[in-house]
């Protein structure tokens, strides 16, 4: 028999290619838990042991600026999916998650993918794979805006446009790209494939 | 470039790639046969920039140079990579052109090559290999995610790169999954962010 959460769960990309009876695989892992408004999810440090998907109402992600101050940077709702890189990487969890509304989240434990995995089921690794296509497509971008500092003209974002004060004469903005350059292509050679 | 078809039994070396790792005899066997062995020439080309993926490989002996052309037309040396690398493997997973040119250096580089096909049917036969590959390609790129973000926050820091301080820091948050090009300087050296997620995450203003 089908899951009931299986064409939910169909219709979130990371889980898109998985076939009915690998949803059910993954879901039989998957636990719904509740929160209430204003209930802290996890804490930025936290161990990231599960990720989770929003069924219902509305999660605030929150990070700490330099100045120690809690900042709203992201808002999450139905069908969107919350810590799975905790599924590829043990570091603590960066931020802090907070319920906006009263919501129902669905959460796997990475024991539990962790046992998908070690038993090669193709759910988890068609999961890890369609996390490394994100990843990759990152990492691509992030190449190529690299690249096109290290040449020296700025990827023409609006932010960068508007903080970026008048701008110096010609000679020392050549002046300031060189070492830059340098950098950046060192950099570089971190990503390139 | 010279190639031949791999067996186990003229590669005893095979089970000590770390690809191979934990998998048996018979998978690596199983493997062995749609890994092609191929040699190339100190100087000879691996793979170019710019190309479609076809396959990825694994190196066994030599070192290889990866290049990259910049905008000025000149190539620039980026890496070396030595046995046990991985080359290509990230086309395996999104089919993008190369990102940069392969070749081998001073002495004759062997290494191991699995064409996207044979990769894309591994993958669907659900052999643990192809899993494995697929962890190892997760491995990599969240390695190199993090290391790029760890060098852009450090540079973002460096005086003489003031003026490109925020851009870089952009491109940092843009590693780590966060848009966070709607905040105000004030709020912006969130220094812990990292791999939140992978999906799009809407960004609000702070009020």
């Amino acid at each position: 028999m089908t899951h009931p959460l299986a064409s939910f769960f169909s219709k979130i990309p990371i889980f898109s290619d998985l076939s009915d009876e690998e949803l059910n695989d993954l879901l039989r892992g998957v636990t719904p838990m509740n929160l209430k408004a204003g209930e802290i999810l996890f804490r930025e440090g936290g161990t990231a042991d599960a990720f989770f998907v929003v069924q219902e109402g509305n999660l605030q992600i929150y990070a700490r600026s330099n100045k120690g101050k809690q900042v709203l940077v992201s808002t999450l709702g139905p069908g969107e999916v919350l810590g799975e890189m905790a599924v590829l990487d043990p570091a603590p969890r960066s931020a802090t998650v907070r319920s906006q509304t009263a919501s129902t989240l669905l959460r796997m434990d990475r024991s539990e993918f962790d046992y998908l995995r070690t038993n090669f089921r193709p759910a988890a690794y068609k999961v890890i794979r369609s996390i490394c296509h994100t990843l990759c497509e990152r990492l691509r971008t992030t190449n190529a805006e690299i690249a096109r500092l290290a040449e020296g003209q700025e990827a023409p974002t609006a932010a960068a446009e508007a903080t970026e004060k008048a701008g110096p004469s010609g000679a020392r903005q050549e002046k300031k790209t060189r070492p830059l350059r340098e950098t950046l292509s060192r950099l570089f050679s971190l990503g390139s494939d | 470039m010279r190639e031949r078809r791999l067996n186990t039994n003229s590669y005893p070396g095979l089970k000590r790639l770390s690809i191979f790792e934990g998998l048996s005899t018979e998978e690596v066997d199983r493997i062995a046969g749609v890994l092609h062995e191929r040699k190339f020439s100190p100087g000879e080309m691996m793979m170019k920039e710019g190309d479609l993926p076809s396959s990825c490989m694994v190196i066994v002996s030599g070192v290889v140079g990866v290049y990259k052309k910049f905008a000025g037309g000149e190539e620039e040396h980026l890496v070396d990579l030595h046995r046990g690398d991985m080359v290509g493997h990230f086309g395996l997973i999104d089919g993008q052109r190369r990102s940069a040119t392969c070749c081998a250096k001073a002495t004759e580089v062997c290494a191991l090559e699995l064409s996207r096909d044979d990769f894309e049917t591994l993958f669907q036969a659900e052999t643990p290999f192809a899993y494995k590959l697929v962890e190892r390609i997760a491995m990599d790129l969240v390695e190199r995610l993090r290391q790029i973000t760890r060098k852009l926050r450090d540079l973002s820091n460096d005086p003489t790169l003031r003026q490109r301080r925020k851009t870089l820091q952009n491109m940092s948050e843009l590693v780590g999954g966060m848009d966070v090009s709607a905040l105000e300087e004030d709020d912006y050296d969130l220094d812990n962010i990292e791999f939140v997620g992978t999906g799009p995450h809407r960004i609000i203003r702070k009020d």
